[in-house]
């Protein structure tokens, strides 16, 4: 009988799936809805295998751009375009909120507020700044390099999930050993801005948005449809996803098409000149 | 219910903040945290000034008030010479809180010929005491003596409100409690409000009241803090049935092989010495109620303290304790015996008392997990790596720009397992208390400035634009372009950009009343023709880019 028991060598939660497999075969006169429902059991008994216990949960809209179905721990994610940040929050979001830690390392100007809309818990974010409050200078460059480099390596051991800018300056060497870290660790990073010399496993490209909300001086902004692509050296092929952001409240898409005909909703209010 | 309780002798000392805080009796004074009144002066007292007012309440009543924030670390080290005082008639005393202790009644009271006796000695070595530390006590400290440590912290409290030392006799407890308000159990900080006040409603008013209830009757309605509670009431001990001594092997005890002068060093390797030893409690399932800490130096001076707390100590607790000691001890004035005069050689904690872990339990959800723990080691490393200001955690702080809306604190000052429970009914967009009026309607910008950028924001025209005082814009926005460089050297200008559709202007006039923090200012929305979003405030006829919605 299929129990959905993963094939695995795993010795201490195999014995759960086989213990079930022994029940099922000591009643051999079951009905067949209890005999589903054992097996529905034995399902979930069963031993996560080692690939699905290195990936950390999406949110559903955004599944598609992964081939395994969620972030594989210890890879790196570049996020660009011009709704990047929007982007890394919502791909975090499911994780932190599964009880991840979100580590974000140099990136002061992140907007708690709308990491809080994406669905990102606050409690489980730590910021840490590698600069010290220094101004960035020709001389402290080299330093300042090597300290994020520190940071994120004992980093590393505490989060899951990291935010991080990469400096310019850091020494391809260096890079390595982070990198290696990293993925011994398996750390979910993703990257801001320029990646630098840190090699990205994949990168998430927000190529276009259309807001909706806002006219020629009425309304405000609402809501927004972001198209994301995932690519790189770890992507088979080129997967995309339209998402809307912030999630929730989604527009109607007769209104949505209404609205995508032209500007002709009457302005509710408009600005005394 | 379970083993007779034991005769304890409580110590009190009524607003001990104040007296630690340096404050004369007749002085006008009053230690806050918080915002509210922890601590106030007999003088603050008698101007009507109550525990728990609001910092505005007190300085309306009282606009001359000597206002102090509130400091634990002060609290314990002030502390100390109280402590050694009543360390001289029994030495196995436990330290509640600063201003608080509670020791066996019966040696010590043999010893000196009765409760009345004892009481009085210790009246006066008190008085003693406090006058070392350099303070008169605002109200006189109160000494009780009953069976049971509730009864006699209670009596303690009582006598310090009257002046004399309250004795109940032995067997006595029952009867002495049963008069007394319910309120007790929320003031000696037993049980918690929300469950004082349904027992007010339900018609139970006085203690005696709920000890009057069936105990299986409570378990069933109320659950374990119920019975805690109704025990009390009842005059029967903290000391559950389930209490045990812990086995020896439960001391922990580090040798520093290096004796090692800095406190801060001392409080990092009890640290760890404490995650280790509530880790072995609560795999038992059992936390510590009294822990015994012991520091040595390498020229075998020591310091013994035992703290008791009825709640049970986690691990951030005991170290606050171990510091709390530390503190204390390096700041005896010179001369005095027991000196400290080398570095910590050895630092021991024994769990003298555990109980079953039954009264924080969180529920279902509100464990911590194991990458709670991680996080909170890895944050202590980072902060050791960089600096403590370095590592921050997000406080809801309020406003109507989004950069006001959030602090970012160091992770140090804030404790994370409470922070969960108080951020966790946080709602989406709007903070944990609600909307705030005036802020911006989601979606809130992803990337926010802390310096806004400057920018320059024109009509069709070319021409800039300009807000009145009333908030009517000159023209429609239709270009704006970035400025890099600063005033005295000139700007750069970016390129310009056309704008696609804009939102505005929602005016801010905020803090007038303050002339420093007064700002007045214009928000706009304003969308590029390839979609991008900018949040653009426009202040003392200057503009600026506050957030972007990337």
């Amino acid at each position: 009988m299929d129990l959905g028991v993963r094939d695995i060598n795993d010795d201490v939660t195999s014995e759960r799936g086989n213990d079930v497999a022994a029940l099922v075969e000591a009643l051999p006169s079951l009905s067949p809805p209890l005999a589903s429902v054992l097996a529905a059991l034995g399902d979930r008994v069963a031993p996560v295998s080692m690939a699905r216990e290195r990936v950390l949960p999406v949110a559903e809209r955004v599944t598609e751009l992964f081939s395994e179905g969620g972030l594989v721990r210890g890879r790196v994610l570049s996020c660009r375009g011009m709704a990047a940040t929007s982007a890394s929050l919502a791909l975090v979001a499911a994780a932190v909120a599964a009880g991840s830690w979100l580590a974000v390392i140099d990136v002061p100007t992140l907007g708690l507020d709308a990491a809080s809309e994406l669905g990102v818990p606050l409690e489980r974010i730590v910021a840490i700044d590698t600069s010290l409050g220094e101004k960035p200078t020709e001389a402290n460059v080299a330093e300042r390099a090597a300290r994020w480099a520190d940071v994120v390596a004992a980093a590393a051991d505490g989060f899951e999930v990291m935010l991080t800018r990469v400096p310019a300056e850091v020494a391809a060497s260096t890079m390595r050993k982070v990198a290696t870290r990293l993925q011994q660790r398996g750390v979910v990073v993703l990257l801001l801005g320029d990646p630098g010399s840190l090699a990205c496993d994949s990168v998430i490209d927000t190529t276009e948005q259309v807001w909706s909300g806002v006219g020629a001086g009425w309304g405000h902004l609402q809501q927004r449809t972001v198209d994301m692509s995932a690519s790189g050296r770890r992507v088979p092929g080129r997967r995309c996803v339209s998402l809307v952001l912030p999630p929730g409240a989604e527009v109607a898409p007769g209104e949505r098409d209404a609205e995508d005909a032209g500007d002709n909703w009457p302005p509710l209010l408009s600005a005394v000149s | 219910m379970g083993c007779p309780p034991t005769r304890m002798v409580a110590v009190w000392l009524p607003d001990w903040p104040a007296v630690a805080a340096g404050f004369l009796p007749e002085q006008v004074a009053a230690v806050v945290h918080a915002n509210r009144v922890v601590a106030r002066t007999t003088a603050a007292a008698a101007e009507g000034v109550v525990i728990g007012q609001r910092r505005r309440q007190v300085q309306r009543r009282c606009p001359d008030i000597i206002l102090a924030d509130h400091d634990v670390a002060r609290d314990a080290r002030e502390f100390e010479p109280v402590v050694r005082a009543v360390a001289e008639f029994s030495p196995r005393l436990d330290v509640v809180e600063a201003g608080w202790i509670s020791l066996a009644a019966r040696g010590p009271s043999r010893y000196f010929g009765g409760d009345a006796a004892l009481s009085a000695v210790l009246l006066e070595a008190i008085g003693g005491a406090v006058g070392v530390a350099g303070a008169g006590v605002s109200g006189g400290a109160g000494v009780g003596v009953a069976d049971g440590r509730f009864a006699s912290s209670v009596a303690a409290r009582l006598s310090a409100r009257r002046g004399s030392p309250v004795l109940v006799e032995a067997g006595g407890s029952a009867a002495f409690c049963a008069p007394l308000p319910i309120g007790w159990l929320q003031t000696l900080g037993e049980s918690d409000p929300e469950m004082i006040d349904l027992f007010i409603r339900l018609g139970l008013r006085r203690l005696g009241d709920l000890a009057g209830l069936t105990a299986s009757d409570v378990l069933g309605r109320f659950g374990h803090p119920g019975v805690h509670a109704h025990r009390l009431a009842s005059g029967t001990d903290y000391r559950l049935p389930s209490t045990t001594d812990p086995s020896p092997e439960r001391r922990l005890v580090h040798v520093l092989d290096d004796p090692v002068a800095q406190a801060a060093a001392v409080v990092f390797v009890a640290k760890q010495l404490a995650d280790e030893l509530a880790q072995a409690l609560s795999a038992d399932g059992r936390v510590c109620t009294r822990l015994v800490v012991q520091l040595e130096t390498e020229h075998g001076e020591r310091s013994e303290r035992s703290w008791f707390r009825s709640a049970g100590l986690n691990a951030a607790a005991m170290v606050e304790r171990v510091r709390w000691q530390l503190d204390a001890w390096i700041n005896l004035p010179r001369g005095s015996d027991q000196e400290i005069t080398g570095g910590i050689a050895l630092i021991r904690l024994m769990p003298d008392e555990v109980r079953a872990d039954i009264g924080s339990q969180l529920g279902l959800w509100g464990g911590q997990s194991e990458a709670d723990r991680q996080a909170a080691r890895s944050i202590a490393r980072l902060a050791m790596l960089t600096s403590d200001e370095a590592v921050t955690v997000p406080v809801w702080n309020g406003g109507r720009l989004p950069a006001d809306r959030y602090r970012w604190v160091s992770a140090s000052m804030v404790d994370l397992d409470q922070r969960r429970r108080a951020t966790s009914d946080a709602g989406t967009g709007s903070g944990p208390l609600g909307p705030w009026p005036g802020s911006l309607p989601s979606p809130s910008p992803a990337t926010v400035f802390a310096e806004p950028q400057p920018v320059e924001v024109f009509d069709e025209a070319g021409q800039l634009i300009k807000v009145s005082g009333r908030g009517a814009v000159s023209a429609s926005p239709a270009q704006f372009r970035l400025l890099a460089g600063d005033e005295a050297s000139g700007w750069r200008r970016g390129r310009l950009r056309r704008v696609a559709a804009w939102a505005g202007p929602w005016p801010i006039d905020e803090r007038w009343w303050e002339p420093e923090r007064h700002r007045r200012l214009a928000r706009f929305q304003l969308v590029t023709d390839d979609q991008r979003s900018y949040l653009v405030i426009a202040e003392h006829q200057r503009w600026w880019i506050s957030a972007l919605y990337d």
